[in-house]
């Protein structure tokens, strides 16, 4: 490190440091590659516009970028030691294509203006990638940043190196005496991976019927005739939005197909027309397919909400989980007892996946809904009757003992740590919740007041 | 002050208070955020307001850290240049730090490319292909 500081302090003195610093940040902001201002078309380009340009080579802006790392770290440390809550990590294996494995460190905590914050702490070689050797760096990184005895909870791919590194780490932490409840609500699994699991059986389902959609939108959309002819059995079937403009997906984006699939629907009818009117347009989908899709369609929504959210540039807190995951739960509870016998099949399947990650994880998620002022108990409550009235009563003992036992570790606490956080400018709301805020983790999509007052009308929705 | 003096006095907890308190309409208050009714709230939960923190920040995904990379598949290939290990770091970690992963107007969902690469610790080659994604 003291040498790249070394290097870097000489080279900048020959260059401009006003303008390595802004390639730098633009390289870093874009994800540009270091070389980008050595690249021919970049050279050329800078050079009209400034002949006599010096153009900062790779050496140097890299190492200003490390230097900008040595001097962030210290200040993110400290804010890391300083918070009185605790963090939760997510973990991730990445491998470069000079197949190197890297382990990717992220740390979720809520700072000290109480917004919600996720940095990537670490990003570091490990050789072998045994779990046991992860382990110990994991332990060694924890050590180095001062949090060891700070972790709340550990997201982790779904697979069996995982939980065995996992349970490893579990152990070493409880060990330093670094984890709450001897690390009860350590262990959190990735729910997206559940989720594609679902959603790959539910397209599986509707493959034929979404590939002729794909191809009945190329088909029309292939000559100026044929639009021409299918703007025409729109108009004439009427009662299409035409506003709503159909949509060709990218393969692998899982709302792309979502919106194929419900723009292509509203279209149905004039598809229907433009195959009576014209025999070269064989791959109409069948009337069967196309109630299928639409079945289909209605069932990916919740996914496709989840998905958006998890994706989203600001990280949602975990009460918004609680509810979206519920949704999906529903969903597929009503899937069961479709008439379809083929739905019914793939939603066993669906169902006995979902199960395995949802007993295991749904009370950190339950907690978290908990301790938003609009659900508390009574909103869990009415989740868990709605979805089986049974055993309603004792799921919702088993989040409270487990509430109960985990605010009693925190208890005392606040007054003990010494720390505090900003204080609201003595506000005179100190007991009255804030109002709309402008830019909230909420989201615009999560209509849940709209599923628990208006009630649920997910058979609606596929019937 | 005052409030915990309360609390004390009827020999509630801070969470048998929380919880005894009426839920907040979810129509009037559909776009709250929660951390910032807890901070608002700290007076009287100082205790409990931690273990919200706690809670509330549980991700339930490794995908939030990933979109940085998500060119196809998890191998970040995208720096033809290579890297040494320390620089990749500072590279990464300094981007989080200071750009906090603004995404260039595409924040599509990438959940396909995440599910379907598996990874395993001892071997994490990628062995999927955008081909595998079709249906």
């Amino acid at each position: 490190m003291s040498e790249e500081k070394i290097e870097f302090d000489n080279e900048v003195d020959q260059m401009d440091s006003r303008f390595v610093e802004i390639c730098a940040s633009m390289i870093l902001a874009h994800d540009l590659p270091f070389h980008f201002f050595e690249l021919e078309g970049m050279r050329k380009y800078s050079e009209f516009l400034n002949p006599n340009i010096a153009i900062p080579p790779r050496n140097v802006i890299e190492a200003y970028v490390s230097h900008l790392y040595t001097k962030e770290k210290p200040k993110l440390k400290q804010e890391l030691i300083t918070i009185p809550n605790r963090i939760s990590l997510t973990f991730d294996l990445w491998e470069s294509n000079t197949t190197e494995t890297y382990i990717c460190l992220t740390a979720h905590f809520v700072d000290a203006n109480w917004k919600l914050n996720s940095k990537v702490i670490n990003f570091r070689l490990v050789y072998p990638p045994t779990s046991g050797e992860i382990c110990e760096r994991m332990v060694e990184l924890l050590n180095d940043w001062g949090i060891e005895k700070k972790i709340f909870s550990l997201t982790i791919d779904d697979s069996f190196e995982n939980e065995i590194l996992q349970e490893q780490l579990k152990t070493q932490l409880v060990l330093q005496n670094g984890l709450l409840c001897d690390g009860e609500f350590f262990r959190v699994n990735c729910f997206a991976r559940v989720l594609n699991q679902i959603v790959e059986e539910a397209l599986k389902l509707v493959s034929c019927g979404v590939h002729k959609i794909r191809e009945s939108i190329m088909f029309v959309r292939h000559s100026k005739s044929r639009r021409e002819k299918f703007k025409e059995c729109v108009e004439k079937v009427g009662g299409v939005d035409s506003s709503v403009r159909l949509h060709l997906d990218i393969s692998m984006s899982l709302s792309s197909t979502y919106m194929l699939l419900e723009r292509a629907l509203k279209y149905r009818c004039a598809f229907e027309s433009f195959h009576l009117y014209d025999d070269s347009y064989e791959l109409c989908p069948s009337a069967e397919e196309w109630k299928r899709v639409e079945k289909m369609c209605a069932f990916l929504l919740p996914f496709c909400e989840t998905a958006n959210m998890i994706n989203s540039t600001t990280h949602p807190t975990s009460n918004l989980y609680f509810l979206q995951v519920w949704k999906v739960q529903c969903v597929l509870v009503d899937s069961l007892g479709d008439e379809d016998e083929d739905i019914k099949k793939t939603a066993e399947r669906m169902m006995s996946k979902f199960e395995k990650y949802w007993d295991e994880y749904s009370v950190v998620l339950a907690l978290g809904a908990v301790l938003d002022p609009r659900m508390k108990f009574s909103t869990l409550a009415y989740c868990y009757s709605k979805l089986d009235a049974s055993t309603c009563e004792r799921k919702l003992q088993q989040v409270k003992r487990k509430l109960y036992m985990l605010f009693e570790k925190y208890s005392g606490n606040s007054t003990s740590a010494g720390v505090q956080r900003i204080k609201e400018n003595q506000d005179q709301s100190s007991s009255m919740p804030l109002q709309k805020k402008s830019k909230s983790l909420s989201h615009g999509l999560f209509d849940v007041s709209f599923y628990i007052f208006f009630g649920l009308t997910l058979k609606l929705l596929l019937s | 002050m005052h409030h915990q003096q309360l609390v004390t006095e009827t020999g509630k907890s801070q969470l048998d208070v929380y919880l005894d308190e009426s839920v907040l309409d979810f129509r009037c208050y559909a776009e709250m955020d929660v951390l910032q009714w807890w901070k608002s709230n700290n007076d009287r939960f100082p205790d409990l307001s931690i273990l919200a923190c706690d809670l509330l920040s549980v991700p339930i995904a490794t995908v939030a850290s990933d979109f940085e990379f998500c060119m196809g598949s998890r191998v970040f290939n995208k720096y033809k240049d290579r890297m040494l290990p320390m620089n990749v770091e500072a590279r990464i970690c300094t981007r989080s730090w200071l750009y906090n992963f603004v995404s260039e107007g595409n924040s599509v969902i990438y959940i396909y490319i995440y599910i379907c690469v598996c990874v395993c610790l001892c071997d994490c080659i990628i062995l999927i292909t955008m081909g595998k994604f079709s249906y």
